[in-house]
């Protein structure tokens, strides 16, 4: 499932499926494969806001779909 | 001269510190063959001498962005003698990122924790003295936009820069990385004062440039690929990161003491976010800000425009009768038509300027800027520019050159570029007054559509020209994803937007105010040479070269040596064109002059070529000090070739119809 299906809740990150430049940024920005995030915003199809401890970071929708998560029980 | 470094990520206040440091001593230039703005300064402590570069702001030193190499190639090959890394306090732990990768080159660094303020607002007390006997290096608490702490600063760089040079960090990345850093010590060559850990970590991390050192790149290659398997990490890179991150928290957690308010701004923060991406509320909202930022710009800046203007024309009339009893006529016109009206047209931009630039930091410093990038951004794809692409595509319509200086909000250097080419196209209020004499004089009943087709017809060339530009001279460069930071929103500084709106707005008159001056005062002089000649008639030298061009735009239907006149005057502002048009024809007769010359149809095709042809002089050095004379030159002869075609098509295809 990718970032951009999620409504809201909390998911872990399950990978990067965008090239080399999207996988570098997400790193600078301090988001790793493992992460639990939560989904603040998301109006589909349009940009996701993800947060990480008190980081808030948003995606464009092009990126969103590139970043793979599993729900977490 | 001692050499300090300005580093820290983008948004850290690291320019601001800079300019705290360096005052007015400053200059700013590009960085070589990129256009990546430098800033150099000085400033003096203790009576030592300091020469002072900022830095491009980055995350981290890899080079998959121009910044980024720029700020690594400085750092290696240029040694400065302190390094001062600024920080956002209140993001500490990711501006962090940059300090370790700094540290572990070994350079003499000074760590500025800058927002001091926010981060205790936040509820985050960082204890310096602690980080500083952790890190080894001096750590100095500031508050840039209040410009608190730049004493303190600048001791410390003082200090650092008296004592021998740094160790490298060594951060604690496992066994088998020190054994990999054993092993790599024979097998590469790498060039002399070389920050050697800092390469060797570069190297498994697979840098491309500095892999280039290693001499058995196979067999290096093959030993990387396996440690990282045997510890299960997706590449070297993501696992140096994570390495880096976690020792950063474990240094973090030694130094700064519990959290109160924080949650309670995100809490706010995050619920004004909710509301503002959905699109339905967004785009709305942001054409709504767009509006204001418009009316305050224009609304409130043309009037005092207005007001400057009319005072140089005081100003320039007074003069002109005293100084008709003292010199000869050539003279009198000369200072006041060409120098004083030539001044006068440089310090007529600035009341526009300086509310474009407030209301910019006003906006970035709220965080609110970040936000409409995103709201912006699907729809600015569709036509290959950046979200944020919008806000100067808007201001275009009030004035070129204010929109241009705003694409400095633009981070990448493909849609900088790309943004400031296409804003030529948005009709600015400068060209409403040929529009107003032309459309009075040939559409009296269809004024507002015909004057509303032009402004269209604007538009629709600047998404053809941004949809074919980027997929032809910007084909290879990509557009950086769209992610971001979204720091929690906040009370602007008002006192700090005032005082940089004024510094920048400064920076750009002096740089602008001589090319436009000179402008001004050669077409003065082509006006009224040689001497005796009425001003800008068909013996004046301007008068020779429209006739000697005419003849080019007798396809389009108005090839006479008027009308290449006005045309060539407009470069200078393109009001200018109707002043021309005045004084070649006479203002009484100039409606029937123009209705004898001109029919409905030749008129029209006249209004394309005004509305696209050459950007006024002023615009002209805007786009060449933000992107250079390249991307100028390419500019000129786009609008020019356009406005040309567009108006003979035009023309020739009416012909059949009329």
């Amino acid at each position: 499932m990718s970032l951009s299906q999620v409504k809201k809740g909390k998911v872990r990150i399950a990978g990067f499926a965008g090239g080399k430049n999207f996988q570098k940024k997400m790193l600078a920005l301090g988001i790793f494969v493992g992460d639990i995030v939560e989904v603040i915003a998301n109006n589909y199809p349009g940009p996701v806001i993800i947060a990480k401890n008190s980081l808030r970071i948003g995606i464009g929708f092009g990126m969103a779909t590139k970043i793979l998560v599993e729900k977490i029980s | 001269m001692k050499k300090v470094a300005i580093a820290g990520n983008p948004n850290s206040g690291k320019s601001t510190i800079f300019n705290n440091l360096t005052g007015l001593s400053q200059k700013t230039g590009n960085w070589p063959g990129v256009t990546v703005e430098k800033s150099e300064g000085e400033f003096t402590y203790n009576g030592e001498k300091f020469y002072v570069v900022d830095l491009p702001g980055t995350y981290g030193l890899s080079t998959f962005t121009i910044d980024e190499k720029i700020a690594r190639d400085f750092l290696v090959k240029e040694k400065p003698d302190v390094v001062v890394i600024v920080v956002d306090s209140s993001n500490i732990e990711r501006h962090f990122y940059l300090v370790t990768e700094i540290l572990e080159m070994g350079h003499n660094v000074v760590i500025d924790l800058n927002m001091i303020d926010l981060a205790e607002e936040k509820g985050d007390f960082i204890d310096e003295k602690m980080l500083s006997k952790i890190l080894k290096v001096p750590v100095v608490k500031t508050i840039a936009n209040k410009n608190k702490g730049t004493e303190e600063l600048k001791k410390s760089i003082y200090e650092v820069s008296k004592k021998e040079k740094n160790e490298p960090l060594k951060i604690n990345y496992g066994r088998d990385i020190e054994e990999f850093i054993e092993f790599l010590r024979d097998k590469v060559n790498l060039p002399e004062n070389f920050p050697e850990r800092w390469a060797y970590l570069k190297i498994f991390s697979k840098d491309e440039e500095i892999f280039e050192f290693v001499k058995d790149k196979e067999k290096v290659d093959e030993k990387i690929d396996r440690i990282v398997k045997s510890r299960g990490f997706p590449d070297p890179e993501t696992f140096i990161v994570e390495k880096k991150y976690g020792f950063i928290r474990g240094v973090l957690k030694e130094c700064i003491k519990e959290k109160r308010k924080l949650w309670k701004r995100l809490e706010i923060s995050d619920k004004i976010d909710r509301v503002i991406t959905n699109p339905w509320v967004g785009i709305p909202l942001f054409l709504i800000f767009m509006l204001i930022i418009f009316e305050i710009v224009f609304g409130i800046g043309n009037p005092l425009a207005d007001l400057i203007d009319r005072f140089i024309g005081f100003l320039n009339e007074s003069l002109k009768t005293l100084f008709a009893r003292i010199f000869p006529h050539f003279l009198t016109s000369l200072l006041t038509d060409g120098i004083i009206s030539g001044v006068g047209s440089v310090i007529v931009f600035l009341p526009n300027i300086f509310l474009l630039f407030f209301l910019i930091s006003f906006m970035e410093d709220s965080g609110y800027m970040a936000r409409a990038a995103f709201v912006m951004d699907r729809f600015m794809h569709y036509i290959g520019l950046h979200g944020k692409s919008f806000i100067p595509m808007i201001l275009g319509f009030g004035c070129n050159v204010p929109a241009i200086l705003a694409t400095r909000t633009l981070d990448s250097k493909k849609d900088r570029i790309l943004t400031i080419m296409i804003i030529p196209l948005m009709s600015c209020s400068a060209r409403l007054p040929i529009y107003i004499l032309f459309t009075g004089a040939f559409f009296k009943k269809f004024q507002a559509p015909i004057v509303f087709s032009l402004y269209f017809t604007g538009v629709f060339l600047a998404i053809v020209v941004a949809k074919i530009l980027s997929r032809t001279v910007f084909k290879k460069e990509e557009s950086p994803p769209l992610i971001m930071e979204l720091p929690p929103y906040k009370k602007p500084a008002i006192r700090w937007s005032l005082k940089l709106s004024w510094f920048r707005s400064k920076l750009f008159l002096r740089k602008a105010g001589t090319i436009i001056f000179s402008a001004v005062v050669i077409i003065w002089l082509l006006s009224s040479l040689p001497p005796g000649v009425e001003y800008a008639s068909k013996e004046s030298i301007l008068g020779k070269i429209g006739s000697f061009i005419a003849p080019i735009f007798s396809p389009a239907g108005f090839g006479r040596w008027e009308i290449a006149v006005a045309l060539l005057s407009g470069i200078v502002a393109k009001e200018v064109v109707v002043g021309t048009l005045g004084a070649i024809f006479g203002e009484q007769g100039l409606i029937s002059s123009l209705q004898s010359i001109f029919t409905p149809l030749s008129a029209y095709a006249f209004l394309l070529m005004s509305l696209i042809y050459i950007p006024c002089v002023a615009t002209i050095t805007a786009i060449k000090n933000e992107a250079g004379i390249k991307y100028l030159l390419l500019t000129i002869l786009y609008t020019f070739l356009l406005g040309w075609l567009l108006a003979v098509i035009f023309y020739q295809i009416g012909r059949f119809f009329i």
